[in-house]
């Protein structure tokens, strides 16, 4: 299945003489970063960990971290996935912190069907979609998202979380089908390809 | 009612899950990371630290006024009132320091207090450098609640200095004396 996911919240070109300001030192250029990303970085960690408090939290750890290594940022890549890529590991440390990641075990080869679900405008409304999607355990919710809504690869949902490609797909797999539920949607009607 | 010759349209659920509207959180993280990036533009202006406690006894009775009560600085168990005390903390921190920036001579005054200047640069950069690496929330609140002891130190020092220079005395006098 190709995934074409539209373009991330975090996707905000940022100029190199800010960053350059940032890295001298200038408190107001930190301050114009963290203005832009507050709310990409607050809600991938909502997203990932369902818990306001410990999104907030990550917001702030994330912030600190890039305060602390800006200087580590190269430039070959842009800044906000590097950014983002910070979010990410804070968000899945959290999960981990909390006892939330899933074991590996054992996976079928149907476990990695995952139906490209189709959604009536009723079920993607932003409260009901955003209410199914917490019900989920937070680490099928968490592959959910980085695949779905960031566009990560299962490759690269494998190494953030340290698990393999295989769990990556199950999650999806299974995720997709428990939202389906969650969602109270027809099979039939809902699915494709 | 939904005319079932006429289905609704489908919306990919990637494309629904992108477009979730952004959440914002409840309160601004900036205040704290501003407080955060403060110490490092300001090291060289600080004076004094070391010896603090046994001059504001000797010199000042009743010690600063706080408005942190003693058992924020307890150590006792952090869970509910964790964020309120962190909070509490973090502003009588940036409280201190704005007091240090209005009383401090930059340790120009003598030989002794630059050198307590420096020791006190070395200690609150040593803290800030736990406090980077620290994600345990009670090891958080513990390490800000000695960075503030720290400036609490240090302004009662300067109170001190000031406080003896309107009697025409000198704080090294004073720190011989009271060592």
């Amino acid at each position: 299945m190709v995934n074409v996911s539209p373009p991330s919240s975090f996707a905000i070109d940022v100029p190199n003489a800010l960053l350059g300001r940032a890295r001298r030192g200038e408190a107001a250029a930190y301050e114009q970063l963290y203005r832009w990303f507050e709310r990409p970085v607050y809600t991938l960690a909502l997203r990932l960990t369902g818990q306001r408090e410990e999104a907030q939290d990550i917001l702030q750890d994330t912030m600190l971290k890039l305060f602390d290594r800006l200087s580590e940022f190269r430039g070959d890549s842009p800044f906000w996935g590097w950014l983002r890529q910070i979010a990410v590991n804070e968000s899945l440390m959290q999960l981990r912190r909390r006892g939330r990641f899933l074991a590996e075990d054992e996976f079928d080869e149907a476990d990695f069907a995952a139906p490209d679900l189709l959604l009536p405008p009723r079920a993607a409304d932003a409260a009901i979609l955003g209410q199914a999607l917490g019900r989920l355990p937070g680490a099928t919710r968490s592959v959910i998202w980085l695949y779905h809504a960031e566009g990560y690869t299962h490759e690269e949902i494998a190494a953030a979380m340290g698990k393999s490609v295989s769990f990556s797909k199950s999650q999806l797999a299974r995720g997709t089908r428990r939202l389906r539920g969650l969602l109270h949607l027809d099979t039939e009607a809902m699915t494709h390809g | 009612m939904v005319d079932e010759r006429f289905p609704e349209p489908g919306i990919p659920l990637g494309a629904a899950l992108a477009g979730l509207p952004l959440e914002s959180p409840e309160r601004s993280a900036w205040p704290m990371l501003a407080e955060r990036l403060r110490p490092a533009r300001r090291r060289a202006r600080w004076p004094y630290a070391m010896a603090a406690s046994v001059l504001a006894l000797l010199l000042l009775p009743h010690g600063l006024p706080t408005s942190t009560s003693d058992h924020v600085l307890s150590s006792s168990g952090v869970a509910a009132t964790g964020r309120v005390e962190l909070a509490a903390l973090m502003s009588e921190s940036a409280r201190l320091e704005r007091l240090l920036a209005a009383t401090s001579d930059g340790g120009a005054s003598s030989a002794t207090t630059a050198a307590l200047s420096l020791e006190f640069e070395d200690r609150l950069h040593a803290l800030d450098a736990e406090l980077a690496a620290a994600g345990d929330p009670e090891q958080q609140l513990a390490l800000w609640q000695r960075r503030v002891q720290l400036l609490r130190d240090v302004a009662a020092v300067e109170t001190s200095r000031h406080y003896l220079a309107a009697e025409g005395r000198s704080l090294d006098v004073a720190l011989v004396a009271a060592y």
